[in-house]
């Protein structure tokens, strides 16, 4: 057998040579789609080895720490900050550049030379070193001088009370002379993100950028070539670091921080520790009051502490000094208090007014669409918040000796307290909170301890209070000689006293509820001992994420992530799949006709005996044989395929990868399944034509009957007619079908409103108007082949079209394929859009520093030092600013699979809107948070199901469900979004606004644009139309449709090739009666001309039905043909035709040249 | 060129050859015909009866000799005036009949009047002629709904659609049962008689020789003249 079919192979070779060379086409279409996904990644992952180097591991911090805490031998301490850089002469600028402190072993990852960091000769300024992307972007050369503009580091948040926020020192400037210009690869690469866009990279001496930003010996990562990675067994964490200190008496310790509240986590765990280790402890919460007022009489701008008052020291202290008296007359007021007329009056007034306000703010919530002006309802929420504080009372207050004499006030009076709050939009806004005054105590002891409170900076060493420069507006007119008396006397020593559960109800926020725990002595040891226990106990508690740092693998990070968010092999593979189906079917075609060339010798086999397992086994082994052959061929056509899209994506279809980065990586194993996947297509295609083969009585095939379809389906016809049962149920089918089908037309919206059930998907309408459509098409063009009625008059034309029907099967697959083809290429083409999705915003922007104060209010941009006429300009527009927590990129622009998404806390003046009502917490859920996400996003960049939650984690390294609701055609696809209340809970460190949406009149766009960038300029606030950003978005996707109508368009041509082939083939077989027709005068080029027509007719009709059917596929769904790509769309589809026409001409020509009328001989 | 139908149809072969490189097919071939009268050709397998056919039927050209038909040499024309003198001229049935499938009965009668100029009668001549074919009830069938003689009959109508003046029946009833066969013969010489043409039939089947008015014998490419009334 072997050497028969080899044999056979020599004989038939023209057959198995074009086989061969199709099954090569379709393992290099194949195999080069996944040796693109290969390029892809094995890019990706050579970017992620080249930004990285050496690099393993890195321990990463959100403040500074002494790298020594690290216990690594191998270790390059580091700064690595965002900031923006601005040429001074050209005002050139680019924002979001990585500054980088670094000494010469950082670039010992690279195992290269370090540029030369060192400052000039004769150069004023520090020296600082730049990649060619940040020089491109700068349009600078060696020797410019460059503005640096960093975020200033601070101890205590810049949203908290005492936290610097303005403008002028929230930003370093450092000004750098450029000593040299590297080249954007190797450390010039360097970037902890993960994203294929070239970074701005800035490297500046370790030293120099320390000093600058006071951070002496400190840095905030430390990276690693260690491949073992460092772990919290390998951090030595002190309190130093924790930027706690203990204040040390010989009695108690107390402990403080440097932040001046002591996070959450830091004090909950001090106090287990202290519980467990029988440690006494005294907790405390030390604010400022603006005012102290009673009798008319205020005292300004005092210390209050809130504390446990019903024990310990200060509660003996009271019991020694209060008298009965003063207990019952304390008692008499508290009755009085809940009595009075005044205070019924006044609550129930407070408490229509909150109840009118309420039901006005509900309506802004519930009804989406309603324009309110923003002021307004700002305006209303101020007043709400207003109220709701002077309706809480303050309940028992506590004051010196001092402050009483001062007010004049004895116990049972009412006092006034009023502090300044900070609202989450980051505005002081003034509170007062109404007080009874239950005890007076003498300033000693614990109520003259200053110990207790915390360092204000800028205030606790002045000499006077007017000598005060605090972050918060001071009004020094209210300062009198007194007050400056008693700060002289005992400074910051507190003046009022109140319970630590009401201190913390004022004045706890996100940053902690305590200032200061103080720890006696354990039982039966000393102080000194108390503390190293209690450091030893605590530092062991405490988990370093959950104090601000991080550990990264960031190799192993981005080689996982270099697995990409889109599989290109696959997203190619599919592109592709027309090709791969067409040269499928191409195949089964060949192999077809090799086979029933041979019918005569099949049935002489089987006249001779042979079973039909062996014939089949034959056809087989030649089959694999030939495939196998063309298969190792398409090997070397993969990577010149796979090389051709990539020069593609790194030209035609450059927005689907942003940045041409792309090589070819070629990887055997992928070329070997590319190979097994083919041949088992093309097998399969074989063994089904080979399985036809016992279907056909031994004398047809002996009498040289060549077509098996036809003489299969004669018999399945013959079967069908038979059996009437078929014939009724198949009528029965059709007429459901077409009921279905009008009803999806006419009543899907009917179905929806009565039953309930939402059937109006446009998918659904898409298919059943596609499906409808291209049936109708087959069904009448199917009836029209197999029609016996005899035209009036025969003329040419009708001849030649009539002879498509003479294998009406071969004809109708024709049709059907090329019809399905065109339906989709029609269909996918008209999903492109053009023209960007609309929206509500001119812009959005992006500032590499936070801003802390507000765009919308004429304070806020004073102190973001814009001027008054700008200022004016600026009322026209809205702006929404949004929290941001850095991470990574989640839209369709970022090839890596993101690993922690860019997380953004929207502001509530925008969540009465749609979509960010949907995210507008009611009842807040711990660890879970309402969020929203772009639909692409989350298919297609996240893989992930919205019907689930989505998982990240939050600040502390703790687990974030998101529970996501997804909007379309967003601004939003680089981000998730949660509510800013949300956000400030999860991510409680992350200050200030990076992110900002504006509403501007057209007529102004321009202008504005430009006073934003230009006034901030430091912040690096870089403004992108928000058309522009969408544009961008969409541009990924219609490069997706673009590359898909291209290789569609290519299969569909291979596949107008298998048109030809079965145009050849029926000249082939119909070699007699052509002959015939010669011999009765029919001339070659009119029979060329018969058969050519005959061929575009085929051609023509299944791309006329495709295209209707996709036309009004699109129509049903949509409504519409917005903005429908006619151009592109007709191109294609015309050159699809022209091929087709071309190859129809060809095979004519070839199939005619051979000479006809000896097939007429009867000898 | 529109070929007119001569009064009396002749057919003159002249020293015929005709060779396929060193195999010689027909050596100096000779002979006259007129209309009306009827020709057998028979001889071996390979002897040249199909090929003398096709020279006479213009379809190969013969390698030496003359062949006049109407006193017009066909081979001096042009390729388009030859295919329209074959068309108005000739008449071809074979012995696959070569019907084309998706077609009807009628519609193959029609089909060499297509290929030029259609006669304004076409339809009803065709109609006449299965009528006399014995098809008139068949005229909107396909071919494969057809026996064997059936479908001969349709390619006999189809031959004389255009009232050729030579008719050439190459084994006409190679494929038929005998008595399909005398059904199909008997039917050829009543239109031979009815439509006046020089009708040439190779066959292998001896029995119908006697019918004809010559019989020719060809053996190695050499013709016999083994009657001739």
């Amino acid at each position: 057998m072997p050497r028969f079919s080899w044999n056979s192979l020599k004989h038939f070779w023209q057959i198995h040579v074009v086989v061969a060379l199709c099954t090569a086409v379709a393992t290099g279409v194949l195999a080069g789609a996944l040796v693109v996904g290969d390029s892809v990644r094995g890019s990706l992952r050579h970017l992620t080895t080249e930004r990285l180097g050496a690099i393993q591991h890195a321990l990463l911090a959100d403040h500074f720490f002494q790298p020594d805490l690290l216990n690594r031998e191998n270790k390059v301490p580091t700064i690595l900050l965002n900031g923006t850089i601005v040429v001074p002469q050209t005002q050139a600028r680019a924002s979001k550049v990585n500054i980088l402190g670094v000494t010469d072993d950082f670039f010992t990852f690279w195992e290269t030379e370090a540029p030369n960091l060192n400052k000039p000769a004769g150069q004023p300024f520090n020296a600082i070193v730049i990649n060619a992307a940040l020089q491109n972007e700068l349009n600078v050369q060696v020797g410019d001088t460059l503005l640096v503009n960093m975020s200033q580091t601070a101890d205590i948040h810049p949203e908290f009370l005492l936290g610097e926020r303005d403008a002028a020192k929230a930003i370093q400037s450092l000004r750098m002379v450029i000593s040299d210009i590297i080249p954007t690869e190797n450390f010039g690469r360097f970037s902890l993100q993960a994203n294929q866009s070239l970074p701005f990279n800035a490297f500046i001496s370790l030293s120099v950028l320390q000093s600058v930003l006071g951070q002496n010996e400190k840095v905030n990562v430390v990276f690693t070539a260690d491949t073992d990675a460092p772990s919290a067994n390998d951090l030595t964490l002190t309190l130093a670091a924790l930027d706690l200190k203990i204040k040390v008496d010989e009695n108690h310790l107390d402990i403080q921080s440097d932040q001046y509240l002591l996070k959450p986590i830091l004090s909950e765990t001090a106090l287990t520790v202290a519980s467990e280790n029988r440690i006494p402890t005294l907790p405390t919460l030390t604010y400022l009051a603006n005012t102290i007022t009673a009798n008319d009489k205020t005292i300004p701008y005092s210390t209050i502490v809130a504390l446990p008052t019903d024990k310990g020291e200060f509660a003996q202290l009271l019991d020694t000094h209060t008298t009965e008296a003063q207990r019952q007359a304390y008692q008499q007021t508290q009755k009085m208090m809940l009595l009075t007329d005044e205070d019924i009056k006044e609550f129930s007034d407070l408490q229509k007014e909150l109840e009118k306000l309420k039901k006005e703010r509900q309506i802004f919530s519930s009804r989406r669409g309603l324009k309110k002006e923003r002021s307004e309802l700002k305006s209303v929420i101020q007043a709400l918040a207003t109220i709701e504080a002077r309706s809480r009372r303050g309940g028992e207050i506590f004051l010196n000796t001092w402050a009483t004499d001062d007010l004049g006030v004895k116990v049972g009076d009412r006092i006034a307290v009023a502090y300044y709050s900070v609202t989450a939009a980051e505005e002081y806004i003034t509170e007062t909170v109404v007080f009874r005054l239950k005890g007076i105590l003498p300033i000693e002891g614990i109520a003259a301890d200053r110990d207790i409170i915390p360092e204000f900076p800028g205030i606790h060493d002045t000499a006077d209070m007017s000598e005060w420069e605090s972050p918060f507006p001071i009004d020094y007119a209210l300062v009198r000689t007194e007050d400056e008396a008693y700060w002289d006397e005992y400074r910051a020593t507190p003046k009022a006293f109140i319970p630590l559960e009401i201190g913390k109800r004022l004045w706890q926020n996100r940053f902690g509820d305590l200032t200061t725990i103080r720890l006696g002595t354990m039982p039966d040891s000393d102080i000194q001992t108390t503390r190293t226990l209690f450091e030893t106990e605590f530092l062991k508690r405490i988990q370093p994420e959950q104090v601000g740092f991080q550990f990264l693998s960031p190799r192993a990070e981005g080689l996982q992530a270099s697995k990409g968010a889109t599989d290109f092999g696959m997203l190619f593979g599919s592109l592709s799949g027309f090709i791969i189906i067409a040269v499928a079917v191409l195949v089964a075609m060949l192999f077809r006709v090799g086979v029933e060339q041979r019918s005569r010798e099949i049935g002489l086999l089987q006249a001779v005996g042979y079973p039909l397992a062996k014939i089949r086994r034959r056809f087989l082994y030649e089959g694999a044989t030939v495939a196998g052959i063309g298969s190792l061929l398409g090997c070397l056509f993969a990577v010149g395929y796979a090389q051709l899209m990539i020069f593609g994506l790194q030209t035609w279809w450059l927005p689907a990868i942003g940045t041409p980065f792309m090589e070819l990586h070629v990887n055997l194993l992928r070329l070997i399944t590319g190979i097994l996947i083919t041949l088992s297509v093309v097998m399969v295609s074989i063994r089904f034509i080979v399985q036809e083969l016992g279907q056909i009585p031994t004398t047809a095939l002996l009498a040289g009957e060549t077509d098996f379809t036809e003489v299969t389906r004669k018999r399945q016809t013959q079967k069908t007619k038979s059996t009437t049962l078929s014939s009724v149920v198949k009528n029965v089918v059709i007429a459901l079908a077409s009921v279905v089908f009008v009803f999806f037309i006419f009543f899907d919206k009917w179905f929806s409103d009565t039953f309930g059930i939402w059937i109006e998907d446009p998918m659904i309408d898409f298919l059943v108007f596609t499906l409808g459509v291209i049936g109708v098409g087959w069904n009448a063009f199917n009836r029209w082949l197999k029609s016996q009625r005899v035209p009036k008059r025969l003329n040419r034309i009708r001849l030649a079209l009539k002879n498509a029907a003479r294998q009406p099967g071969r004809s109708l697959t024709c049709v059907q394929t090329l019809s399905l083809a065109c339906c989709i290429i029609v269909a996918v083409g008209a999903n492109r859009h053009d023209a960007p999705p609309e929206t509500a915003y001119a812009f959005v922007a992006e500032a590499a520093l936070p801003l802390h104060h507000s765009l919308n209010t004429s304070d806020g941009r004073f102190e973001l030092g814009f001027s008054d006429k700008d200022s004016e300009l600026l009322n026209a527009s809205e702006i929404f600013p949004f929290r941001v927590s850095p991470g990574e990129d989640v839209s369709c622009l970022n090839l890596y699979q993101p690993q922690k998404p860019q997380i953004l806390g929207a502001p509530d003046a925008i969540l009465d809107e749609y979509p960010w009502n949907k995210i507008r917490v009611v009842q807040p859920e711990g660890g879970r948070a309402p969020a929203i996400g772009d639909e692409n996003s989350l298919q297609w960049i996240l893989h992930h199901n919205p019907e689930d939650d989505f998982i990240v984690q939050d600040e502390f390294g703790n687990p974030l469900s998101l529970q996501l609701e997804t909007v379309s055609d967003s601004l939003f696809q680089s981000q998730l979004i949660i509510s800013e209340s949300n956000f400030i809970k999860y991510f409680p460190s992350r200050s200030g606004y990076r992110f900002f949406l504006i509403k501007t009149p057209p007529e102004r766009q321009e202008e504005t644009a430009q006073v934003l960038e230009k006034t901030l300029v430091d912040y690096g606030f870089d403004l992108t139309s928000a058309s522009e950003r969408l544009a961008s978005y969409r541009a990924v996707e219609n490069t997706y449709i673009s590359t898909f109508q291209s290789l569609g368009g290519l299969g569909v041509l291979l596949g107008t090739f298998g048109l030809a082939l079965v145009l050849f083939r029926n000249i082939i077989e119909r070699r007699g009666e052509l002959a015939t027709l010669r011999a009765f005068g029919f001339r070659r080029q009119l029979l060329s001309r018969m058969l050519f027509l005959e061929s575009c007719f085929l051609l023509a009709v299944g791309m006329l039905i495709g295209i209707v059917a996709g036309l009004v596929a699109i129509l049903g769904s949509q409504g519409s043909l917005p903005s429908f790509p006619w151009m592109s769309l007709t191109i294609t589809l015309l050159l699809i035709f022209g091929f087709g026409i071309i190859a129809n001409a060809v095979a004519v020509a070839v199939a005619l040249r051979s000479p006809l009328l000896t097939t007429l001989k009867s000898e | 060129m529109q070929q007119p139908r001569a009064a009396t149809s002749s057919l003159k072969i002249s020293h015929l050859f005709k060779d396929f490189g060193a195999v010689k097919v027909l050596q100096n071939i000779s002979l006259r015909l007129t209309g009306g009268t009827s020709t057998v050709i028979t001889g071996p397998s390979g002897s040249g009866k199909s090929t003398l056919l096709h020279i006479i039927g213009t379809l190969e050209e013969p390698s030496n000799g003359i062949v006049e038909i109407n006193n017009i040499n066909p081979f001096t024309l042009s390729e388009p005036e030859l295919a329209q003198y074959r068309n108005a001229v000739i008449g071809f049935v074979f012995q696959e009949h070569h019907l084309l499938p998706q077609y009807s009965v009628l519609e193959n009668v029609l089909i060499p009047t297509l290929a030029f100029k259609q006669r304004t009668d076409a339809t009803e001549r065709a109609t006449q002629l299965l009528k006399r074919v014995g098809l008139t009830n068949r005229q909107s069938h396909r071919p494969a709904e057809l026996s064997g003689g059936e479908r001969q009959r349709v390619a006999i109508a189809r031959a004389l659609i255009n009232q050729p003046d030579i008719l050439l029946c190459d084994e006409p009833t190679g494929n038929l049962d005998t008595a399909t066969t005398d059904t199909v013969a008997n039917l050829l010489f009543e239109l031979h008689r009815a439509e006046k043409t020089i009708l040439i039939v190779v066959t292998h089947n001896l029995a119908l020789t006697s019918r004809f008015d010559r019989h020719l014998q060809l053996v190695d490419g050499t013709c016999t003249i083994e009657r001739d009334t």
